[in-house]
């Protein structure tokens, strides 16, 4: 972290589904933004003169929040149990913030007409141990996947971390399914892939996280923060 | 500013090794690697840093949230390795066909570990083997006896080992008609065995899984390959990937086929748990029916010949429910533990791994490692 900086950072997304959302959420609590522009990267809270705000992308604002960058933050919940969870360095201060809806699916190509749960992933996965072969799949978020896949019994997964275009893993070959966000599941439906019946592995919305690592000469403005938060 | 400030820390949970506990780790790692290459083992020592699919192929991915995975400067996957074995397996099919050609090799060296359930990373410092090229009891017997052999020249006074076996579990349970689903849910759950409603919790994954069929009438029973082929052409001519129209067609109708009643997983979960229950002694002394094929005799002999070696001041104990949490295992599975239960060390066989890795083998297969740092904290230092 940046010592010279003597204000508490709270690092909110700058684009996408979450971005609005949180300015909003702010807003209801009684922390009001102001922006200069749309495009700057910074901002401030007129009624803490002590706090800065830094729009980053949603995905690295766990990390960087994680890593004492900042203060506080909002991201997916997702987002941030993938990349921290059981950290000591930060936590989840309230999570369900009502915005950022998103669902972690398990999705197969829909010719593999018997398979329709998770379930029936335990037995392909054996079936093709027994070819030498390995069950791929391709996900932006292979921790979350890993631990709820285990928690069903199925182990024997390779997983393939990629960042983007998952849909298209299974038709380029460098995965045999996927878990992916969806909303609506029409770019996996598109895409000849169908989520399983049982295959939400995580329900998520957005979170406010904080560092374990706040000054003390901010705590008394971090802890008005967290009480306007959680009223 | 204080000058404080700027200092670096040493990452959490990796240790610095003074010179003392160093002194102690060069020292048993010498004699345990003096030893292996007197008894014919080459010393190899392959690199830190590996392309990741070599360990997610060597786990089936089971530890891929628990290995340091990231894109080098050449924008290649890798990982520092978790453990020797995948390496080591790789390094010996690389020289097969060299003048260097070997089938025993030991090494020495650090691995990386991440554990998500405590955030702990950490650096082990290992030494052990891998033996390729065996089956059946005597290449057991030489594994376990070079663990014990190891662990008498690390200095370490009292120790125990668990000693179960994957294989004669998995033959039981087939060889009492049920299938490989079934095998699959149980041997995935062995280590939780002795935890609280293991029972309940197993038949409720049997249920989510689609194991367990309500009644004992199928109207589906009858499925012919024409019939599902016929009803399902459109999705079937999709893109399906590495499987084939005859691999989904033949599960789908096995699927129907497979399940099996309440009473039956109930039958299976019970016998599972009567061979889980037993001692040593009870194991040894118990030739029924049940228990009589050729793998449990000669598992039986196995237990006798490392009661002999270990004597009576260290014990050995059965235990059916090992596995280390991983899932290549197929015979003989070991963990040794101080008297205070610190794990030590541990290995078995592992005969699938070669095919696994992408290499045309199967004379077997099996290893151990020492963890140093565990070692060297509990002699003291």
């Amino acid at each position: 972290m940046n010592k010279a900086s003597e204000k508490l950072r709270i690092l909110l997304p700058s684009s996408g589904s979450l971005a609005d959302g949180a300015i909003s959420f702010m807003s209801k609590k009684g922390i009001n933004i102001e922006k200069e522009s749309d495009r700057k990267l910074v901002g401030k809270v007129k009624e803490f003169p002590d706090v800065e705000i830094f729009f980053q992308r949603s995905g690295d604002i766990p990390l960087s929040v994680d890593r004492g960058m900042g203060h506080f933050g909002i991201t997916g919940l997702d987002r941030y149990l993938e990349n921290c969870e059981g950290s000591r360095n930060s936590y989840v201060v309230k999570d369900s913030l009502k915005f950022g809806d998103s669902k972690l699916v398990v999705a197969v190509p829909d010719g593999w007409i018997d398979v329709t749960s998770i379930s029936d992933l335990v037995e392909v996965c054996y079936e093709f141990k027994q070819n030498n072969n390995n069950l791929r799949l391709a996900t932006k978020y292979p921790n979350i996947v890993r631990r709820k896949l285990e928690e069903f019994g199925v182990t024997n997964v390779v997983l393939v971390t990629a960042s983007g275009g998952l849909e298209a893993a299974p038709m380029i070959g460098y995965a045999d399914i996927i878990a992916d966000i969806t909303v609506t599941g029409t770019t996996m439906k598109e895409n000849n892939l169908r989520p399983l019946l049982d295959g939400v592995l995580f329900d998520s919305q957005a979170a406010f996280i904080s560092s374990n690592d706040i000054p003390s000469k901010l705590k008394k403005t971090s802890e008005q923060i967290i009480k306007k938060i959680n009223l | 500013m204080n000058n404080s400030d700027n200092k670096v820390l040493r990452l959490n949970n990796f240790e610095d090794f003074g010179p003392s506990r160093l002194k102690l780790l060069k020292y048993i790692e010498n004699n345990c690697l003096e030893y292996l290459i007197n008894s014919g083992y080459s010393n190899v020592d392959p690199p830190i840093l590996e392309s990741a699919d070599l360990f997610f192929k060597k786990s089936l991915g089971s530890t891929s949230s628990s290995t340091y995975t990231f894109m080098d400067l050449e924008n290649q996957l890798v990982s520092m390795r978790p453990d020797f074995t995948a390496s080591v397996i790789r390094l010996i099919f690389d020289n097969s066909q060299k003048k260097e050609s070997m089938n025993k090799v030991c090494y020495s060296g650090p691995v990386f570990r991440y554990e998500p359930a405590t955030s702990k990373s950490m650096q082990i410092y290992q030494v052990g083997a891998e033996f390729l090229g065996q089956k059946g009891n005597d290449s057991d017997l030489e594994l376990l006896s070079n663990s014990i052999k190891c662990l008498d020249l690390s200095g370490v006074k009292n120790y125990k080992i668990d000693l179960g076996n994957v294989g004669i579990v998995r033959e039981f349970i087939l060889e009492k008609g049920f299938g490989n689903s079934i095998a699959e849910l149980i041997l995935n759950n062995l280590g939780n065995f002795n935890k609280k409603n293991w029972e309940k919790n197993l038949i409720y994954k049997a249920n989510q899984l689609n194991l367990i069929r309500l009644s004992n009438n199928n109207e589906n029973d009858s499925l012919s390959y024409e019939s599902i082929l016929n009803d399902y052409k459109d999705r079937l001519s999709l893109n399906l990937g590495m499987r084939t129209q005859k691999d989904i067609i033949n599960r789908f109708a096995g699927k129907v086929a497979s399940q099996v009643t309440m009473e039956e997983i109930k039958e299976c979960i019970d016998l599972v748990k009567k061979i889980m229950s037993m001692n040593i002694e009870e194991f040894l002394n118990n030739n029924g029916n049940d228990l009589n094929t050729k793998s449990c005799n000669e598992f039986r002999i196995l237990l006798k010949n490392i009661q002999n070696i270990l004597g009576e001041k260290r014990s050995l104990s059965l235990n059916f429910s090992l596995t280390r949490n991983l899932a290549y295992y197929n015979g003989i599975v070991f963990d040794v533990k101080s008297n205070q239960g610190i794990i030590l060390g541990g290995g078995g066989r592992y005969d699938d791994l070669p095919s696994r890795l992408g290499y045309d083998f199967d004379k077997g297969c099996l290893g151990f490692a020492l963890n140093l740092t565990k070692t060297t904290e509990v002699i003291g230092y």
